[in-house]
């Protein structure tokens, strides 16, 4: 919220430069965003009377004027052509300054002398642009300071006001915070208002504890023209538009004292029977910007018969504003439960100052006061009468007319911040803020009444005022002993140390993906989706249901930019139906030759699916878990390729995949060398705790090694042989693993040649070579029968 | 005979300094000491000498064998020795040429940062908690004091699931499942994503926080002054000037931002750090806890803002682009 200091300082002494104001502010709760000084450049800029205006003898579009301003007439050339003589108009003789920093001195326009400029509105700096002069009001005295009367330099300090805070949201309400930093006197400034035995035969009921006090006076005999400058700047400076007297009075009381106030035309009120209550179906109103707005169950309404006219609090209605022909009104003034305001402005859409006031607390014992304000500047400004007879319509047992009152002792309170505040100190500053301290009893001011509940709070506003640098630090004396870290921290500790050791970056990534990313990695149903219901964009609209997606966006961020040889890792979540997981995603795309450069080193370049097998069987045995990959065609995910992939199961548990993507997965991201990518699930991992390991003996007794040289046709693969061999294998076989696989014309066609070696050793003796040679040759057979297998 | 054998010895020292090959130095060895080497005519000879000259003859003759043996086997070593020295010096490999293998990996900075923070708190002995980014609306604002239609919910602008859960808008709903299953004391730290739908160029949708808590008996503002300059001053170093600013938070009472002086191109300026705050007695309320024998300090940190100060980052959305030429400089 924007705060002129010219306006605080209507009520407020502020003796510190707004430097200190801002930094005291500032600590206290109340953050100054901006501090923006306007006209800081004007200088010498008066009011003056058009008294004649005559032809320029050389020039078309030039006229000569002359301007009084009270004591001499001074010879003006200018070409504006808004101007009338009898004009009161800004007028910058020889030595003013404007806002663009134009120094005016005399001279000759086309050879007329020239002593000075009437000023538009752009070059007092009220305005970017402007058409012509500056047209002032009649009654605007001439010669007087005109930078002063229309207040055209002034620091404007804008606040952001915290939630809690309401009753700074006006300038009464900043004086009277600032009185209490600074140790100044502050009162509300009286008001007098003198009124006048009009009868009328308004009424109001209120039918609902949301609206337990609600005040009408009848206002007429108004002169609805425009409001004083000081009053239409003032308002300008704030951010508020002028409109109408009546607009602009109620707009100042509501800056001024935090109170909305609402006029209903009084001519508009067909009835003059006014209530209050709750929507029970539903009603449509247009308001007074010309939207039809339909209000649900619980939102207030005010009516005129049974008429709406007003969503209580937040806008009036079309049907009974006021314009300006209006001459007599019905002025409301009211409180409002904050809570109902803002649940009716949440789901209208609807926030205006009024509603931003009503929802973070008004003060109910102001409320007439406000209402008196606006009636006596209409008195003063438009001539108006207004009717002793005021309109009240109160729940007098409402909460919120009740004195609140805390106990807290200075003991409890230094025990509490750990500080040594003395009961003076601590009274001093509560009597500032309007709090009455009698012992440990203390009365809440009735504006602080919503933010004030417990004692802490009173803590808070005492220490918050002192200043909670002077309090001295300290460290806890307590010393628990420390919990142990979820179980997750470390296992993602240890996997990002792994991967990262293994060459792999770590990347962070959205959460959310696209409803196009969801379909073309899984087959899941609409209704298991994690939709968010007020998504920012359709690209992240889905919670993702693994990691794949964001990992794939990223392989083709990184294609089109020239770097199409990634490998990526992430720990992070996803989100599958209504179970919330930590996974682990690996992808690797493109090629590694490792940064070879000789032919043979050139010629390891890294198959990427065996490679990433490979890191995944490396990474479960540091876990120091003993996993099985299989392939299973049934549980084939959709993103995966067909034929390369693997499922990890542990203990027969599924905890994650292993596959090449799916082309057509890759084309959805234009992503076209292939990618394979690992998915584990990271939490189900750490329900599987492996059993410690145990010590077994091992022979020291040497071991022998047999191979055999397999031909085998390209159906049959090395898991189908390993599967015959460990079956029939004996038992002294303690490894078994490939030595030379090759394809070639020698053998039968669409085959392939396997070598694979045996180690035999035993744990009671050295194997004689007959004995080895003995089991090796059974093995061999029962390969050659078993399987379509040649030994070469 | 002395003189045979001294000539021996003479001639033979001088033919083993001569050679320059191992080689040679084999041929020579059996020349010298082979079957038909001047040596062994001598010794052939010693049984046609007088009896009373033999023993010392044959004395002489063996010590002149062990002589010329050792002086084969030294002039072998320095031979190796040579050879050997020759090689090593006449390497060719150019061991200035790139290495090849393994590229090193790299921790994203949001990690990195993470782990920072933590380990500097674990050390204050505070445990490190986790929770589900997808709360209840309980977890994340009513427990916390915010309930429905509460104008503290305009500080959060909130994604909801259309079953109408949230994502969490901070990492202090850990603060109330923690509370919900143990009781005090509970020193604990939380880091995690959390999402807020008011993304324009300087926010970004999803960013980390680290929340920490620390509820025990005769916890006062003082310790969580305290134990938050401390802090502040690991992570930024010691000369650095550090303020406490009245805030609000729904959830702590009294609340504060935290600011720390910070220097950059010699202008020197307050940058708000975190926020934190004496534990709001209705959150107590909620998990249970009396707070009349409980007090307890909150705080939260945005760890984008702690990388992009330390790295000098200035703009948020790099560290989700996850640009490789970003990210390898970590």
């Amino acid at each position: 919220m924007k705060f002129p200091l010219s306006w605080l300082r209507d009520y407020i002494k502020i003796d510190c430069s707004s430097e200190e104001l801002v930094d005291k502010l500032t600590m206290a709760g109340l953050e100054v965003e901006q501090v923006a000084t306007i006209g800081e450049s004007l200088s010498g800029i008066i009011t003056g009377r058009i008294d004649r205006i005559t032809k320029h003898p050389d020039a078309d579009k030039l006229v000569i004027t002359s301007v009084f301003d009270g004591k001499t007439h001074h010879q003006i050339v200018t070409g504006a052509s808004n101007i009338a003589e009898g004009d009161i108009v800004p007028v910058s003789l020889p030595g003013a300054v404007l806002a663009n920093g134009t120094k005016i001195k005399s001279t000759k326009l086309r050879g007329v002398q020239s002593d000075g400029m009437l000023c538009s509105e752009a070059e007092c700096g009220v305005a970017e642009h402007s058409a012509g002069i500056w047209i002032l009001s009649k009654d605007t005295p001439i010669g007087i300071d005109f930078i002063d009367y229309a207040i055209l330099y002034d620091v404007i300090l804008d606040i952001s006001i915290l939630p809690n805070r309401g009753d700074c949201q006006s300038i009464l309400g900043l004086a009277r915070e600032i009185a209490a930093l600074t140790g100044q006197p502050f009162s509300l400034p009286p008001v007098t208002l003198s009124e006048t035995a009009i009868d009328h035969n308004y009424s109001v009921k209120t039918h609902s504890e949301l609206c337990p006090l609600y005040l009408g006076r009848y206002i007429t005999s108004i002169t609805n023209t425009g409001a004083p400058l000081w009053m239409q700047r003032r308002l300008q400076l704030c951010g508020i538009r002028p409109i109408s007297m009546i607009v602009d009075i109620t707009n100042y009381v509501l800056l001024e004292t935090g109170h909305p106030l609402h006029a209903f035309d009084d001519q508009k009120c067909d009835q003059k029977s006014f209530s209050i209550s709750e929507v029970t179906e539903a009603t449509t109103i247009t308001t007074l910007d010309g939207q039809e707005r339909t209000l649900s169950s619980q939102q207030l309404l005010i009516l005129n018969d049974d008429n709406p006219v007003a969503i209580a609090g937040i806008m009036g209605g079309q049907n009974t504003d006021v314009s300006e022909s209006t001459h007599s009104i019905f002025l409301e003034a009211a409180y409002f439960d904050p809570t109902s305001i803002r649940r009716a402005a949440t789901s209208l859409g609807l926030r205006t100052e009024s509603s931003m006031r009503f929802e973070k607390g008004v003060c109910v014992d102001t409320v007439d006061y406000a209402s008196q304000r606006a009636a006596s500047l209409l008195v003063t400004y438009a001539g108006a009468s207004v009717s002793k007879n005021v309109i009240t319509a109160t729940l007098p047992k409402h909460p919120c007319f009740d004195t609140h009152t805390l106990t807290l002792s200075p003991d409890q309170l230094n025990t509490f911040l750990g500080s040594n505040f003395t009961s003076q100190q601590i009274e001093t500053v509560l009597t500032s803020l309007g709090f009455k301290v009698d012992n440990t009893l203390v009365t809440i001011p009735s504006w602080r009444a919503h933010d004030i509940k417990e004692w802490p709070c009173i803590a808070e506003e005492v220490a918050r005022l002192i200043g909670f640098d002077t309090i001295e630090s300290t460290l806890p004396h307590s010393l628990p002993i420390q919990d142990n870290d979820d179980p997750l921290v470390e296992l993602t500790k240890i996997t990002q140390d792994f991967f990262v050791a293994n060459g792999f970056n770590e990347v962070n990534t959205y959460p959310m993906i696209s409803e196009d990313d969801l379909n073309y990695i899984s087959e899941l149903k609409k209704d298991d989706w994690n939709e968010l219901a007020n998504p920012i964009s359709p690209q992240l609209a889905i919670m993702r249901p693994l990691l794949l997606p964001s990992l794939l966006s990223l392989i083709s961020y990184h294609s089109t930019r020239q770097l199409p040889n990634q490998v990526l890792f992430e720990v992070g979540r996803s989100f599958q139906n209504d179970v919330e997981i930590s996974s682990l995603g690996v992808v690797m795309s493109g090629k590694h030759d490792l940064g070879a450069y000789t032919e043979a080193h050139r010629a390891l370049e890294l198959d990427i699916f065996s490679t990433l097998t490979h890191t995944c069987k490396r990474f479960f045995n540091q876990l120091g878990l003993d996993i099985s990959l299989s392939h299973d065609s049934k549980s084939l995910a959709t993103w995966a390729h067909p034929h390369l992939n693997y499922t990890i199961s542990l203990n027969k548990m599924l905890i994650g995949s292993l596959a090449q993507v799916h082309p057509t997965v890759l084309d959805h991201y234009g992503i076209k060398d292939p990618v394979v990518y690992l998915d584990v699930n990271l939490t189900k991992l750490l329900t599987l705790q492996n059993s410690n390991s145990i010590y077994r003996p091992f022979s020291r007794f040497p071991s022998t090694r047999r191979d055999i040289a397999l031909c085998v046709p390209d159906t049959l693969t090395f898991s189908d042989i390993m599967e015959v061999a460990t079956k029939f294998k004996h038992k002294t076989v303690i490894k078994t693993g490939v030595f030379d696989v090759f394809e070639s014309e020698s053998l039968a066609p669409y085959s392939r040649s396997i070598g694979i070696y045996f180690i035999y050793q035993s744990m009671t003796e050295t194997l004689s070579d007959e004995i080895v040679n003995k089991n090796h040759q059974r093995l061999c057979d029962r390969l050659t029968e078993s399987l379509p297998v040649q030994i070469r | 005979m002395i003189d045979i054998l001294n000539s021996i010895k003479t001639d033979s020292i001088s033919k083993i300094n001569d050679i320059d090959s191992l080689h040679e130095l084999d041929q020579l060895k059996s020349f010298l000491l082979g079957k038909k080497s001047p040596l062994m005519d001598v010794l052939k000879e010693i049984p046609k000498i007088p009896a009373q000259d033999r023993p010392i003859i044959g004395k002489q003759a063996n010590q002149l064998k062990e002589d010329l043996t050792n002086c084969l086997n030294q002039k072998k070593q320095e031979l190796i020795n040579k050879e050997r020295d020759h090689f090593l010096n006449n390497n060719q490999t150019d061991i200035s040429l790139p290495t090849s293998g393994l590229p090193s990996g790299t921790y994203h900075p949001i990690t990195t940062v993470t782990r920072l923070i933590c380990s500097i708190l674990n050390r204050y002995g505070y445990a490190i908690k986790q929770g589900p980014n997808i709360e209840s609306d309980f977890n994340n604002f009513e427990a916390l004091n915010i309930a429905p239609n509460h104008p503290a919910r305009d500080m959060h602008d909130t994604f909801y699931l259309k079953n109408k859960r949230v994502l969490r808008t901070h990492t202090s709903p850990v603060q109330i499942r923690t509370m919900l299953m143990q009781e005090p004391p509970i020193k604990i730290i939380a880091p995690g994503k959390v999402y807020r739908c008011d993304a324009d160029t300087s926010h970004s949708p999803v960013f980390h926080q680290i929340e920490g808590l620390f509820v025990d008996k005769h916890i006062t503002f003082a310790d969580l002054k305290g134990t938050l300059e401390a802090f502040l001053q690991e992570l930024f170093g010691k000369n650095h000037a550090i303020r406490f600013r009245s805030s609000y938070f729904p959830f702590t009472e009294p609340s504060v931002e935290i600011d720390v002086s910070y220097t950059v191109n010699g202008k020197t300026s307050w940058l708000e750090i975190m926020g934190a705050g004496m534990v709001q007695r209705n959150v107590f309320r909620h998990v249970s806890y009396d707070p009349d024998s409980y007090t307890g300090f909150a705080f939260g940190l945005g760890i984008e803002r702690i990388a992009m100060i330390l790295y000098e980052i200035d703009n948020i959305r790099l560290f989700y682009e996850n640009d490789h030429r970003f990210l390898s400089q970590f």
